[in-house]
């Protein structure tokens, strides 16, 4: 809306364009800030100023730099928003750009662009310390500070805690190199100390100088108040009155200040306090989102909402104060986050809102709305509150409630969530387990047994281990003893197994007898096919695998000798919704595992967390993990190294105390912002379970991502009371995902509509899934890995039995038709493949069932034969003479 | 009945022109083959107007729809003609295009972005629907500062095709390259230029932008640079393009601070919705500067225009207009500039026949109604908007893409028709779905 306050901006003497302030601006508030940052930066220390949003961190920098400059100091800025900052910057590009940055604000005469290329022999952080100390320190005989702004910029890159650490070291190095002590930094953003760099002993942020940046204080806002004499016949009353909406918070206060300043109507004396809360409302808290330009509420909104994870719980925090005017500050990760947002503020040891204007603006009704939105169940909790928690229809019952625990599985819910859930449980009365009933792959297992295990897998009561010579265990017991077995998967009601030749058997509950003569008779054959690969019992339902992608399902029928009739095929239709099968196939890999049999593992410890040995507390061997306080958060963590996609499961046995409230085990990419790929929540003492030793099984699955290192951590929030956890013989392996499984060669007829990929048999190693760019209309091709591009897979259209036209189903708009250019031999993407473009028409020839050749039929003369090139990726076209050759034979391969 | 000549959409012209290089070697080809002459064929593939069978041959002929990338809108003028001012559109038989001469100035828009672009370091952000008349403003501001010696680079986002969205460094290589020619750099100075102070490999292309402009394009004059970015909307699809970009942009409007150099740098940016993408506030340029949000005309601004145009109206003629076409810029012009033109043509029998296609809005209408018929989620939305007499809640999104479409006028969450015109037609012709 136009109607916005701040229309004609520019003439304002208030600052209500947003951004920062202009060192001499005539509304600058000198704060305590000032003061602060001018004398430790006077006395050479590393300072940082890490705080809320439009808070005026720039503008203090800017004036800071500008005083600094007068008195004689060399100054340079780096605004890392300038400076490229994505997922694949590279540090030479990060360093060198700073370098840049560095030598325009200092005003070197070097050109630095040429220094840096010239100093290639040195690794891009070396060459940057060598610039500070070569040409910056070199060219300046004062002291020099450098000030880098909008520092929650590098949350992003790989290599970020290099550069803190680069910092730390500038320090340190000021003991030996007197130079250095003519070097400063000023680090300045959106962020806490623990997002930046985790290793404590290379963060500079305890040896620095923490700035704090609070709101106006009524003592400081002379300028503020100069500008509204004349507007105003009590400019003092006035400004009360403005401080007590907005609490000193600046962006705010200015805002006001501005709309009184161009109000045509003065304030009376003694009618401030009314005037401005009505100003307050209308122009201010009053449908806030059509006033908020410059954009501030939405922020603070969507800081507060923006990690899945943790908004439920930061919304509770907030509700709590927002009803109990205040709780005590205890430094916890989400009070952390919530005073980062803005939102609240810390005085006194209490957390309070900001401000009154927040107050309204993200008032109870707003935070009800917002939960009620956040929650897959908001509806249902909000009315079983209101009825006193008493109203148990309105309890989540069935698939409504297992629903809600999955989702409840990854995120850090309030304790509002967890009673309504543990609520619901309990009416339901079972109990909550991973949906999933898994295999677990430990090639030592537990240090007893001689022979290594390959997988655990557990139902509601029990679990049965496979064991590498193929026998089967349940406990101490022996259920079966044939080296043929390759996977087994339980659930409520049996225990299968697959054999190497795809047969299926199902455990009908005798144990091998304890004779001479070993026999296990508990066995009954459900299948003898062949194709099986993999089995899944899931829920109430056992599924195969065959290797040409089918699945079947159990109908409940056994084999009667060698007729085993009870399968039935699924087709799409009963396949929707049944997308997350979890198949018990033998190419599982141990990525890592972890026995505590040693102090090598490479555990680290967070908190009050550690190992111990031969204190009788372990699931097997001689040690096992523990975690253990009162307070804070506490965790054993440890990293391994993945595949980037697969498909892993984590498992671990855990012991746990009743009074643990709040536990995790988690998996996270390694390098990053705090994401979670997955983790479960751990509330209370498991099942009794003596056989082992009351430690209990807990695993999920998970997908590796983009990330191909990950941080395993097991830990606990402390909650007053003694919580604590033990950890032992831990383990991950991945496997290969669903989707590479299920590929199999195909060798049916070429269906309209059908999706295939196609790879080249070309006889070199290299690339060969043929893969359309839509982004540029050009083709090449992609790795195994790279196969699940959108761009490898293809949309058969025939226009009769031999001739198709084949549809890149890339996910970014443009032309998708593969097309043949017969005039120079290459090959792109046509925009239409109606046969419009005779290139973009091709004739299949059969090689066998499953390979072809592919013929474009342009209409100019020239090489039509498909062929991909694998030793450079590319594909082009060939002409008949060669068009036997390895490259232009293609295999097609269907989901 | 349709109008005579059409142009290529400026978003279809890339398309066009691949379509034109995979199916002929050479312009002459086309010709041939299309049976039409040089200008028709150059006239298609820059983006002119084509005489209509000319131009549905030549579709054919590359095997184009000509309904896909025709620009059906006979009121907006194709890009080209735009950027360079020329007059020379055609009149559609029985359309009458607004005469520019007939301005009404946008009180306070036009004080308010000269104002502020005088100022060091200013950023005018203009938001308005289409057909609003932003870039009218925008041409009236320009002419203004060149007047003062300021250098102009006025670029639309538009003219960049898909495949520079495909990587930042590709992109900002091209921004750099259409901003020096719009300052009147030869390309060639250009390209030789970009060697000495790009170097992705050694500092990213962030810094190699900035570097350029702050060694080079800066340095050239003593003169303030006023980069006006048309179509920044246009940006929106490509999240891995505009973070960097818009931060870029916020960055340099920072620098200035601190850098006397950056203070020549004036930036305007147009676009026609809500900045719906969601960016770090400290890191955005729509959080900073003058924001320009472009309103209809009021009633006075109606009644000096039918005065401007010789006509003597009572306020309550001037309510009849607005009573179906509210204050729409464009609409307004059009109906007095068809009525200065046909002396025997009254207010009463326009207004009648103006919801229909046989109207004078036919053209604008049926335009509107194809690109809806190409969106059907929209379509299925706006009908129950123009079915409703109240105001309708929407989901967001579908709320930003019909006003800036410049079909809805939204209030909070809710919106109306723009206009009862709209109401009307539409309520026709979507009826059926």
């Amino acid at each position: 809306m136009s109607a916005a306050p701040n229309s004609g901006a520019p003439y304002s003497p208030y600052k209500v364009t947003g951004g920062s302030l202009d060192f001499n601006h005539p509304s600058y508030v000198v704060r305590q800030a000032d003061k602060d940052l001018w004398d430790w930066l006077k006395r050479g220390e590393f300072c940082y100023v890490l705080n809320s949003r439009q808070m005026g961190k720039s503008s203090l920098r800017i004036r800071t730099m500008y005083k600094l400059r007068e008195a004689g100091i060399a100054c340079a800025e780096v605004d890392l928003t300038g400076i490229d900052n994505h997922k694949t910057t590279t540090p030479e590009q990060w360093y060198g750009g700073i370098c840049r940055e560095l030598k325009s604000s200092l005003e070197l005469e070097i050109n630095s662009l040429t220094w840096w290329r010239a100093h290639q022999d040195l690794a891009p952080m070396q060459r940057f310390s060598e610039f500070l100390e070569k040409i910056v320190l070199a060219e300046f005989n004062q002291k020099i500070i450098i000030f880098v702004d909008e520092i929650d910029s590098v949350l992003k890159l790989e290599f970020k805690e290099d550069f803190f650490a680069l910092i730390r070291v500038c320090y340190e190095k000021r003991a030996t190199r007197p130079m250095y002590r003519r070097l400063s930094f000023v680090l300045l953003g959106v962020a806490k100390p623990s997002d930046l760099i985790r290793d404590i002993s290379r963060t500079p942020f305890n040896i620095g100088q923490a700035i704090e940046l609070k709101g106006f204080q009524l003592n400081e806002t002379k300028p503020l108040k100069e500008q509204l004499e004349g507007k105003t016949s009590n400019p003092d009353a006035v400004l009360r009155e403005v401080l007590f909406w907005t609490n000193g918070q600046p962006f705010l206060t200015q805002k006001l200040c501005h709309m009184l300043w161009i109000s045509p109507s003065p304030i009376k004396s003694g009618d401030e306090a009314e005037e401005i809360k009505n100003l307050v409302q209308k122009c201010v808290v009053g449908n806030w989102e059509t006033h908020d330009d410059p954009e501030h509420f939405k922020t603070l909104r969507d800081r507060l909402l923006r990690s899945d994870q943790l908004a439920i719980r930061l919304l509770s925090l907030y509700q709590e104060i927002l009803n109990n005017g205040e709780i005590e500050t205890d430094d916890s990760s989400e009070q952390m986050e919530l005073r980062l947002s803005g939102l609240v503020v810390e005085q006194e040891g209490k957390l309070k809102v900001y401000n009154p204007i927040y107050a309204s603006i993200f008032n109870q009704n707003w935070v009800d709305k917002a939960l009620v939105k956040l929650r897959p169940y908001g509806e249902a909790l909000k009315a079983w509150v209101a009825s006193n928690y008493q109203d148990k229809s309105r309890l989540l019952r069935g698939e409504e409630l297992q629903d809600a625990l999955t989702w409840a599985a990854g995120r850090r819910l309030s304790a509002q969530d967890d009673k309504f859930l543990g609520a619901s449980k309990e009416a339901e009365r079972i109990w909550f387990r991973p949906h999933w009933l898994l295999a677990l792959q430990i090639a030592l297992g537990l240090g007893l047994l001689l022979v290594p295990i390959i997988s655990w897998v557990v139902n509601d009561k029990d679990s049965y281990r496979l064991q590498k010579d193929g026998s089967i265990w349940h406990d101490s017991v022996k259920l079966d003893n044939n080296p043929k077995t390759v996977a087994i998967d339980a659930d409520r009601n049996g225990l299968y197994q697959l054999h190497d030749s795809g047969w299926i058997w199902r455990y009908t509950g005798t144990p091998c007898n304890n004779d001479l003569k070993l026999e296990c008779p508990g066995w009954e054959k459900l299948n003898n096919n062949p194709k099986t690969i993999a089995i899944d019992a899931n829920g109430n339902e056992l599924y195969q695998l065959h290797i040409d992608g089918s699945i079947w399902q159990y109908t409940g029928t056994p084999c009667n000798n060698n007729e085993c009739l009870g399968w039935v095929e699924l087709g799409n239709e009963q396949l929707i919704g049944k997308t997350d099968f979890r198949w018990e196939f033998t190419k599982w890999k141990t990525m890592a595992q972890f026995n505590f049999e040693t102090p090598e593992e490479g555990w680290w410890v967070t908190g009050s967390a550690g190992l111990d040995f031969d204190r009788g507390f372990e699931h097997s061997g001689r040690g096992n993990g523990w975690i253990r306080n009162t307070s804070g958060w506490n965790a054993i963590n440890n990293s391994f190294v993945v595949e980037p996609n697969s498909e892993c499961k984590m498992n671990a046995w855990l012991r746990t105390s009743d009074t643990l409230t709040d536990g995790y085990m988690s998996v996270r990419p390694y390098n990053s912002d705090g994401s979670v790929i997955k983790e479960i929540k751990l509330v209370g003492a498991g099942s009794p379970n003596p056989q082992n030793r009351h430690y209990n099984f807990y695993t999920f699955n998970f997908n590796s991502g983009s990330s191909n290192k990950i941080l395993f951590y097991v830990g606990l929030f402390g909650n007053g009371r003694d919580a604590w956890i033990q950890v032992d013989d831990a383990a991950v392996s991945c496997g290969y995902s669903n989707s590479n499984i299920l590929k199999s060669n195909f060798s049916g007829p070429l269906v309209e509509g059908m999706i295939i990929q196609l790879q080249t048999l070309g006889d070199i190693n290299g690339l060969r899934w043929l893969d359309g760019r839509t982004a540029d209309a050009t083709i090449g091709l992609v790795s195994n890995e790279n196969r699940s591009f959108s761009g490898t897979k293809w949309r058969v259209h025939k226009f009769n039995d031999s001739d198709i036209a084949l549809e890149s189903m890339g996910e970014i708009n443009g032309l998708r038709w593969l097309d043949g250019k017969t005039a120079d031999a290459t090959v792109g993407l046509a925009p239409r493949g109606d046969g419009s473009f005779s290139g973009a028409v091709w004739k299949v020839h059969r090689i066998n069932d499953s390979d072809i050749m592919l013929e474009s039929l342009g209409t100019i003369e020239g090489p039509r034969w498909l062929d991909g090139r694998t030793a450079s990726g590319t594909v082009g076209l060939v002409s008949s003479e060669n068009r036997g050759s390895s490259g232009t034979k293609w295999r097609i391969v269907v989901e | 009945m349709m109008g005579r000549t059409f142009w290529v959409r400026s978003e279809c012209i890339e398309r066009v022109r691949l379509a034109f290089k995979r199916n002929f070697t050479s312009r002459l080809f086309l010709r041939e083959a299309a049976g039409v002459g040089r200008d028709a064929v150059n006239n298609f593939l820059n983006g002119r107007p084509v005489e209509r069978l000319n131009f549905e041959e030549i579709c054919f002929k590359l095997g184009l729809d000509w309904q896909e990338i025709a620009d059906l809108d006979n009121l907006v003028q194709p890009h080209g003609d735009e950027r360079s001012g020329l007059q020379e559109r055609e009149v559609s038989d029985g359309q009458d295009l607004p005469d520019s001469a007939f301005y009404v100035e946008r009180v306070p828009y036009e004080t308010q972005c000269y104002e502020a672009i005088l100022q060091p370091s200013a950023l005018i952000r203009i938001k308005a629907p289409q057909q609003m008349g932003k870039t009218l403003l925008v041409e009236r501001l320009l002419k203004k500062v060149d007047l003062k010696g300021y250098r102009i680079a006025n670029l639309s986002l538009k003219l960049a095709d898909r495949t520079h969205f495909t990587a930042l460094d590709k992109f900002l290589r091209w921004f750099c390259t259409n901003v020096s020619l719009q300052l009147g750099l030869s390309s060639q100075l250009v390209n030789s230029q970009l060697v000495n102070y790009w170097d992705e490999e050694s500092m990213g292309s962030k810094v190699s932008c900035t570097n350029y402009f702050e060694e080079y394009l800066l340095q050239q004059a003593d003169m303030p640079l006023v980069l006006c970015l048309d179509d920044v909307d246009w940006l929106f699809p490509y999240p891995e393009i505009y973070e960097d970009f818009f931060a870029l942009l916020r960055s340099w409007h920072e620098k200035a601070n601190s850098r006397k150099l950056w203070k020549r740098l004036r930036l305007v940016l147009i676009y026609s919705t809500e900045v719906y993408v969601r960016l770090n506030i400290e890191q955005s340029p729509f959080n900073v500067g003058t924001s320009v949000e472009l309103q209809e005309f009021n009633h006075q601004q109606v009644q000096d225009l039918t005065k401007q145009h010789g006509f003597n109206w009572d306020a309550a003629q001037v309510e009849q207009l607005m009573n179906v076409i509210g204050g729409h810029p464009s609409l307004v012009q059009q109906a007095l500039s068809h009525l200065k033109n046909h002396q025997d043509v009254t207010l009463d029998t326009l207004l009648e026949t103006a919801p229909t296609e046989s109207g004078i809005y036919g053209n604008h209408l049926r335009s509107h109604l194809l690109n809806l018929q190409q969106h059907p989620d929209l379509a299925f939305t706006f009908k129950k908007v123009v079915t409703v007499m109240e105001s309708v809640r929407l989901e967001t999104m579908q709320g930003y893409k019909l006003h800036s479409m410049g079909l809805v006028k939204i209030q909070g969450n809710e919106a109306k028709p723009r206009c009862n015109l709209y109401r009307q037609y539409f309520y026709d012709r979507l009826g059926d779905l």
